[in-house]
């Protein structure tokens, strides 16, 4: 194998972001949404762990990422909240339902 | 522990106090009822206003100031202190114009408690000297205004705004992310200015620069989706237009400057010497023209007050934009000083614009429960029934128009002049583009003033509720600032001078 | 290292396809959580071992339990009439997540070559990067006002209702507000399947 570490989890940041993109553009869920979101956030922290190996600097990327972790949770509350109400008052999770707005 | 490594300057209160009061009044709102979180946050953002003075005479005695705690530094400078008056300023303004219209609003405690914080955190993101401190306060200030946006949790519209706002912020936080995460690889440098040292030292090897450009390009996206670059601003009518008037003036004032400061800031760092400032002046200004015709276009077909000012917001990021991609392009500092100018009197002004359209909504609908949106129509004829609140509206969107002796004449003129003299060509259409575009602003403009002044009364004005004092004190003070900012523009100098300084020492 | 590593990336990615892929609300979020497990142990074998028992909890755990509250609460919105997978998933899952905290546990008890990584950590993130945490409280806190202002049920409406204990008078534009709403409201009932 001539793979480094290094660049399989590259490779690793790359594909989650691939998903992740298409995932923005096909869900129609809200909750889905969310979910990929989540994807995209674990992709961010990978790279920042495929920095951290690559400087040999892994206490500073490790505290990064518990930083992201922690701010991405909070962003998954508040979204969730949010499609909580949406479905409240919509009546539905899909995206493209939600058209008040136009123009 | 030596943690603290230097005592406690006084831009610290800046953020120190607003972040600590904002729980205070959560507290204070659930135990003693919500009129007391209603004035304590008025009385934590005017004491803050005392700290700001002082650092802001510091600023000017001994230059930038700084706090390291551990091995990230805050740092004070010009740039910071315009966002720290912006965001003090037009948040004290809000709240004292919430005083009534959020009254008796559930959770009227958590938009106080939520706003204090955001105006803390954004101020520390003015101050952020590294990047992923950067992105900290960044993501602070989102997570603040994702509830202050989607506040009326029972309208379908407010929620909408609120998804849209939320899921575009949050993938434009993660290309920041992926962005912070490939500078941290390519230089292994946090700080914005070993960063900056570095990427001038190595100059260099292939793998880092092609590393700083993916960086850097994702970092533009990322914040561009905060600042409303077209065509990343989706989100921003929307969102500006469902909120409560008071963060629709926070938002459109304050918080899309605060990304295009974070923008700046981060981007800055990647450039090293040479071309690249260069081309990333060519992209600033591509980005103007963009935001500039779209923002006109589209504001010209609304028919809903609040959707029009945002809007215009679109078509005012792309004067700023015009004043930095022309100081990044050739190096006018007058221009950087314009745009700089132009943050602060487009805050002012679209604040002021938001304020007094909110003003006039609460007193047609708000206030007696309805949830419309505010029509140009509904405007007919309310300079007779709200002369000052009609007043404040006409100022604040004729200066947005640039009309000559506001404020908003001056900041452009600023941002032009500063065009005209870098003497190129390109520089020189895309003023003349701007200018036009200005006048052009007149057509979507002038009909709220020719409906407020010249038409009959509609239904609504007749049956409007009288307005509450606490909202018309906020609009005539504004009012003011509009009106002497542009008869006497070097009032301000102190504050816009630095800033262009401090942006200018980046590249 | 590396064969572990590259079956490791290529569990999460599909993981993270069949996420998206995913009919069911559920099943996605339980795939999700997958990835996150797998994702917990890629970083684990790069080094970032701390990080990767967060993420395993918070990532995998927290957030997971969150997603199944949501949707209980939101309702799945799935296609009808498709088979029920989704136990079977869920204990696979399940099993992946407590086996991989195992794994990861059991080794971090072992002296390894990198066990300096706790005080790295530890010294980054109290020391060198204070400041972060310090700006992250203020958004843990500007998160939770966030989530009670968007679900806390509110003190004034319910008081409106049984006209009792009236907060400050503004009873009177909630009741009012209230009753303009409720045809609204009404019909929306109606109109949900």
């Amino acid at each position: 194998m001539s793979l480094s570490p290094l660049a399989i989890v590259l490779l690793a940041v790359t594909l989650l972001l691939g998903v992740g993109f298409y995932g923005l553009l096909v869900a129609r869920n809200l909750i889905k949404l969310i979910v990929v979101l989540q994807i995209l956030a674990k992709a961010a922290m990978l790279a920042f762990v495929a920095a951290g190996y690559g400087q040999e600097h892994m206490g500073l990327a490790q505290s990064m990422v518990a930083m992201v972790i922690v701010a991405d949770t909070v962003v998954a509350v508040i979204a969730l909240a949010l499609a909580v109400q949406v479905r409240r008052h919509y009546g539905t999770l899909d995206v493209r339902k939600l058209t008040t707005l136009r123009g | 522990m030596a943690l603290w490594t230097s005592s406690l300057h006084p831009f610290l209160w800046l953020i120190v106090i607003p972040v600590l009061a904002s729980p205070v009044v959560y507290l204070a709102g659930r135990l003693a009822g919500a009129a007391l979180a209603r004035w304590l946050a008025l009385i934590a953002l005017i004491v803050t206003c005392a700290p700001c003075v002082l650092a802001a005479q510091e600023l000017a005695a001994n230059g930038a100031a700084t706090f390291t705690l551990g091995l990230v530094q805050l740092q004070f400078d010009g740039l910071s202190l315009l966002l720290a008056g912006l965001a003090l300023g037009l948040g004290t303004s809000v709240t004292l114009f919430s005083n009534a219209y959020m009254r008796g609003e559930t959770g009227e405690e958590k938009y106080y408690a939520a706003l204090l914080a955001m105006i803390g955190v954004m101020v520390g993101l003015g101050c952020a000297n590294d990047l992923f401190n950067l992105w900290v306060w960044f993501e602070a200030m989102a997570v603040s205004s994702y509830m202050l946006v989607a506040f009326y949790r029972d309208q379908p519209a407010s929620l909408e705004a609120g998804v849209k706002y939320l899921v575009q912020s949050a993938a434009g936080s993660v290309l920041v992310l992926l962005g912070i995460a490939a500078v941290f690889g390519a230089t292994g440098q946090l700080s914005l200015a070993s960063i900056a040292d570095s990427v001038r030292q190595a100059g260099a090897t292939q793998a880092t620069s092609a590393g700083l450009l993916a960086a850097g390009a994702l970092m533009t996206v990322g914040f561009g989706v905060k600042a409303a670059l077209v065509p990343l601003h989706t989100w921003l009518p929307d969102a500006h237009s469902q909120a409560p008037s008071g963060i629709s003036a926070m938002l459109s004032g304050v918080v899309i400057e605060a990304g295009l400061i974070a923008l700046l800031r981060a981007v800055s760092a990647l450039l090293g010497e040479g071309d690249a400032v260069a081309r990333f002046g060519q992209l600033l200004l591509l980005f103007a023209a963009l935001n500039m015709m779209l923002g006109n276009l589209l504001a010209l077909k609304q028919t809903q007050v609040k959707r029009m000012l945002a809007f215009s917001s679109l078509s005012h990021m792309g004067y700023m934009l015009l004043g930095f991609g022309v100081a990044a392009y050739t190096g006018q500092s007058a221009a950087a000083q314009g745009g700089m100018f132009h943050m602060l009197s487009h805050g002012l002004m679209k604040g002021l614009a938001f304020l007094a359209a909110g003003a006039l909504l609460y007193t047609l609908y708000v206030a007696k429960g309805a949830h419309g949106p505010l029509m140009v129509n509904d405007l007919n004829g309310a300079a007779r029934r709200y002369p000052l609140a009609a007043l404040a509206l006409g100022v604040a969107v004729l200066g947005l128009a640039g009309l000559p002796p506001l404020v908003g004449f001056m900041s452009k003129w600023q941002i032009f002049v500063g065009g005209f003299q870098a003497g190129d060509t390109l520089v020189a259409l895309l003023v003349i583009f701007a200018a036009l575009n200005s006048v052009l602003s007149l057509a979507y403009y002038a009909p709220l003033v020719n409906a407020m002044y010249r038409r009959e009364p509609s239904h609504a004005v007749r049956l409007g509720a009288a307005m509450p004092p606490t909202m018309i004190v906020p609009l005539v003070v504004m009012s003011i600032l509009v009106i002497a900012l542009g008869v006497w523009p070097t009032l301000i100098a102190w504050l816009t001078e630095p800033a262009g300084q401090a942006l200018l020492a980046g590249w | 290292m590396v064969e572990l590593l590259l079956i490791l990336v290529i569990a999460a990615v599909a993981c993270a396809i069949q996420a998206i892929r995913a009919e069911r609300l559920l099943n996605s979020a339980l795939w999700l959580a997958g990835a996150s497990a797998f994702i917990a142990m890629i970083f684990y074998s790069m080094g970032a071992r701390e990080v990767a028992i967060i993420e395993l909890s918070v990532g995998a755990g927290l957030v997971t339990v969150l997603f199944v509250f949501a949707i209980s609460v939101a309702g799945d919105e799935s296609i009808e009439g498709r088979p029920a997978v989704p136990r079977a998933l869920a204990v696979m899952l399940a099993g992946l997540c407590v086996i991989g905290l195992i794994w990861l546990l059991r080794d971090l008890t072992a002296p390894t070559p990198t066990a300096a990584s706790a005080s790295a950590l530890t010294n980054a993130l109290w020391h060198e990067r204070a400041l972060d945490v310090l700006a992250q409280v203020a958004l843990i806190f500007t998160g939770v006002i966030g989530l009670l202002g968007l679900l806390a049920e509110p003190r004034s409406a319910h008081a409106a209702e049984t006209h009792t204990t009236p907060v400050e008078g503004s009873q009177q534009k909630i009741a009012a507000r209230a009753t303009t709403e409720s045809p609204l409201e009404l019909q929306k009932e109606a109109a949900r399947p």
